[in-house]
């Protein structure tokens, strides 16, 4: 894995984003940014030049499922691998995410073990097809 | 009786004959005209009373048809203490997780110290060339089992501090949660406001209530099947474990 990847955190519960920075920070990762929503994270994305999101599903403005089609919908951004870090655990929900293309689904509460797994087995499958 | 005149010919008949009596000074008579005349304002309120009862009996039972009262107390509020409870289950669960980490991890940090100590003023002897061959050796062995310790014990305190980590994930869950919760009180709100406004209580501002039930119905909508699970409230369809989200998503081929 490329430890200089540069990641978006996306949830609107602080807490969270911060639990997700330090356990990527000790998985090597440390070149990461945070939003607070989906609607803050689009133009970050756009603007930016990120490697890889990891997003929350429940937001106020913008929902993670809308900021997965959104990303997937804009030509420059088509590629940036997805990885989905919700409570909602609903079947229906899990295949409309995978239909709309998420790399990874993980479900709360996850363990450290669990984030970095998903985390090696997406970026590996990136790696493998640029 | 006719609907426009308020008082009826024979009301004022009865009037006519009681100024009359009055005048003449016929006593049982003024009585009996009396009793008549007030028996037909009793009237008159009764038929009024009958009609206003009716009215709130049909407004109450419209209102149980049609608004979320029922439901609310037969399911959303048992849900919603079943919610809370989770919430203070998992809160609970939580720190206790973080104690336990934290209990581990100070008698290591504590031995790393005294060794670390112990450690110093043997290294200070050997770097004043105060130590025999006999003490070097000696410091040497000790020196190995130092480091062997050491590096256990900080594993262990990472592992630690992993767990406390992850176990501050529980405020965003119950977070969740609670925000379920709030919308569901809005909602009761709405409904006991709408209630209390048909059962005549006085100043319930019709703009302010629409405006809630508004507001309330937007939130509710985000309350259905949202959020993270619970155990004994959610129903079919969710999946329990991360194993099981992984299963589906092989099943489909991803």
């Amino acid at each position: 894995m490329d430890k200089s990847m540069k990641i978006l955190i996306v949830d609107d519960f602080p807490t969270m984003r911060r639990i997700i920075k330090n356990l990527l920070s000790d998985l090597g990762f440390a070149n990461v940014d945070e939003a607070d929503d989906g609607a803050t994270a689009l133009p970050m994305l756009q603007s930016g030049d990120f490697d890889y999101l990891i997003t929350d599903w429940n937001m106020p403005k913008m929902t993670g499922i809308d900021l997965l089609k959104a990303v997937r919908a804009d030509s420059r951004l088509s590629k940036l691998p997805v990885l989905l870090v919700t409570a909602e655990a609903k079947r229906d929900q899990i295949v409309e995410a995978a239909q709309s293309g998420v790399n990874g689904y993980i479900i709360k509460p996850f363990t450290a073990e669990t984030l970095r797994e998903k985390l090696e087995k997406t970026m590996q499958r990136v790696t493998a097809t640029s | 009786m006719t609907e426009n005149n308020v008082f009826e010919s024979s009301h004022v008949h009865m009037a006519r004959q009681l100024i009359k009596h009055m005048e003449a000074q016929n006593e049982e008579e003024v009585n009996r005209l009396l009793k008549e005349l007030t028996e037909i304002r009793h009237d008159k309120l009764f038929c009024e009373l009958g009609r206003l009862t009716r009215e709130l009996h049909e407004t109450l039972k419209g209102f149980q048809v049609d608004t979320r009262i029922a439901s609310l107390a037969e399911n959303d509020i048992p849900d919603a203490k079943k919610r809370l409870g989770h919430v203070i289950d998992m809160t609970e669960a939580s720190a206790l997780r973080t104690l336990t980490a934290v209990e581990s991890s100070m008698p290591l940090s504590q031995a790393m110290g005294e060794r670390t100590r112990h450690f110093k003023k043997s290294w200070r002897s050997f770097r004043r060339r105060e130590m025999t061959a006999e003490q070097f050796r000696s410091l040497s062995r000790e020196m190995d089992k130092f480091l062997e310790h050491t590096d256990g014990d900080m594993s262990q305190l990472q592992n630690n501090l992993s767990e406390i980590l992850i176990a501050q994930e529980t405020q965003d869950l119950s977070g969740q949660i609670i925000k379920q919760v709030i919308a569901l009180v809005e909602d009761l709100e709405v409904s006991l406001v709408e209630l209390i406004r048909i059962t005549g209580g006085a100043g319930i501002d019709a703009d302010i209530e629409d405006e809630r039930s508004v507001n309330a119905h937007e939130t509710t909508k985000n309350l259905n099947g949202s959020g993270p699970v619970i155990p004994g409230v959610e129903g079919t369809d969710v999946m329990q474990s991360q194993d099981e989200v992984d299963e589906l998503l092989s099943s489909l081929g991803f």
